[in-house]
Order: structure tokens, then C-alpha cells, then sequence
């Protein structure tokens, strides 16, 4: 898993049929000082996250595991969302 | 597996059914150097481990044996997760690391 911040959401209409009802969001992959790591990807949200928010996401099929529908097609989703982190 | 060393934690409460009962630990991949190699990632830590900050792990980074490794015997959203804590790592010819 890694840490994200969400700062978008997509909408789309003509979309594979078990992505219905997953909301998706766009989201930063970030390091806890908040640095960016790559580029901004689409999760899918199973927890309710907000604009804004620290999440954590996991990655590849096990993205989807969290979602209503694991067998939607996602590769990344939103499974927590963080309150705080502690780093040395 | 990786080679990593925990380097801080996670407190979340509003989070999935399947981290309940885990810590949420933020680690970094290390060589045998020792230096950090990788980006951080956050894991779940296994039943039999306790790893806690600055220790050096082991971490399995395949969905289906994380999965196995933290007893989540259905599928779940864990991709990665602690299986050990190293106490030493042993490499005798040093001209073999690239």
C-alpha cells in the first residue's frame, strides 16, 4: 500500500459496467512529509474519502478487493484514511 | 521479498475491515548496505511479528501471500505485509552485490 492525497474526482458515463456505483477519485501519491511520488493515478474509493484527504490506497488487484465490487476492473483503491503519521 | 526498514507509523480510524486489529507501518526499501533503495510504502504488520520503528524486516510484497501473511483468509486490500524481523543479514563475499 501507499500513502496518497485526493485532489480530483473523475466522472464517467460510458465505462465499464462494474465500475458502477465506484466513485473515482484522483489522487497524489505522496511520501508522509507529503513530497510527491510519481504521478497523479484514479482509485476507486471504498471508504468514503473527501477532496483533500491523506488516504492510504492499495495497488493491483487487491485495489479492487476493497471496493463493493471486487471484481471490478481497478487496480488502485482507497481503503483508509489517515489520521496522522510518525516517521524517525 | 524486500528488505526494509520501518520508519514510522499510521494512525487511522475510518479505514477497511481487514486493517482492524494491524498496525499500519510506513517502511522504506534498504539495500545490504543499508542505504535506502525505494519510496516509501506503508504495510501491515504479520501475526507472529512485532516490528516496530527502526527495526529492519522482511516484507512480502505479492497480494496473494500478504494476504496469507496477515490471516486474511478472503480477499482483501492488502498488498504488502511484514512476515519478519531481521536480526542479521549475512553476505560473506561482498563482490557479489552489483
Amino acid at each position: 500500500m501507499n500513502s496518497a492525497k485526493v485532489i480530483g474526482t473523475v466522472v464517467a458515463t460510458r465505462k465499464d459496467e462494474r465500475l458502477n456505483g465506484v466513485r473515482l477519485m484522483v489522487i497524489q501519491p505522496i511520501d508522509s512529509k507529503g513530497n510527491a511520488q510519481g504521478p497523479p493515478v484514479v482509485a476507486g474509493d471504498a471508504v468514503g474519502s473527501g477532496i483533500g484527504e491523506t488516504v492510504i490506497y492499495a495497488k493491483s488487484k487487491e485495489g479492487a478487493f476493497g471496493l463493493p465490487n471486487p471484481e471490478a476492473c481497478c487496480d488502485a483503491g482507497i481503503t483508509a484514511i489517515i489520521d496522522s503519521m510518525y516517521t524517525i | 521479498m524486500l528488505i526494509a526498514k520501518v520508519v514510522g507509523n499510521v494512525v487511522s480510524t475510518q479505514k477497511h475491515e481487514d486493517y482492524r486489529g494491524h498496525k499500519l507501518l510506513i517502511i522504506r526499501q534498504v539495500g545490504t548496505d543499508g542505504e535506502f533503495c525505494g519510496p516509501e510504502m506503508i504495510t501491515v504488520d504479520g501475526a507472529d511479528s512485532d516490528a516496530g520503528v527502526g527495526d529492519i524486516v522482511l516484507v512480502i510484497q505479492e497480494g496473494g501471500g500478504a494476504r496469507h501473511a496477515a490471516r486474511c483468509d478472503h480477499p482483501g486490500p492488502i498488498d504488502l505485509c511484514v512476515i519478519a524481523v531481521v536480526d542479521m543479514i549475512n553476505i560473506p563475499h561482498q563482490e557479489f552485490i552489483q
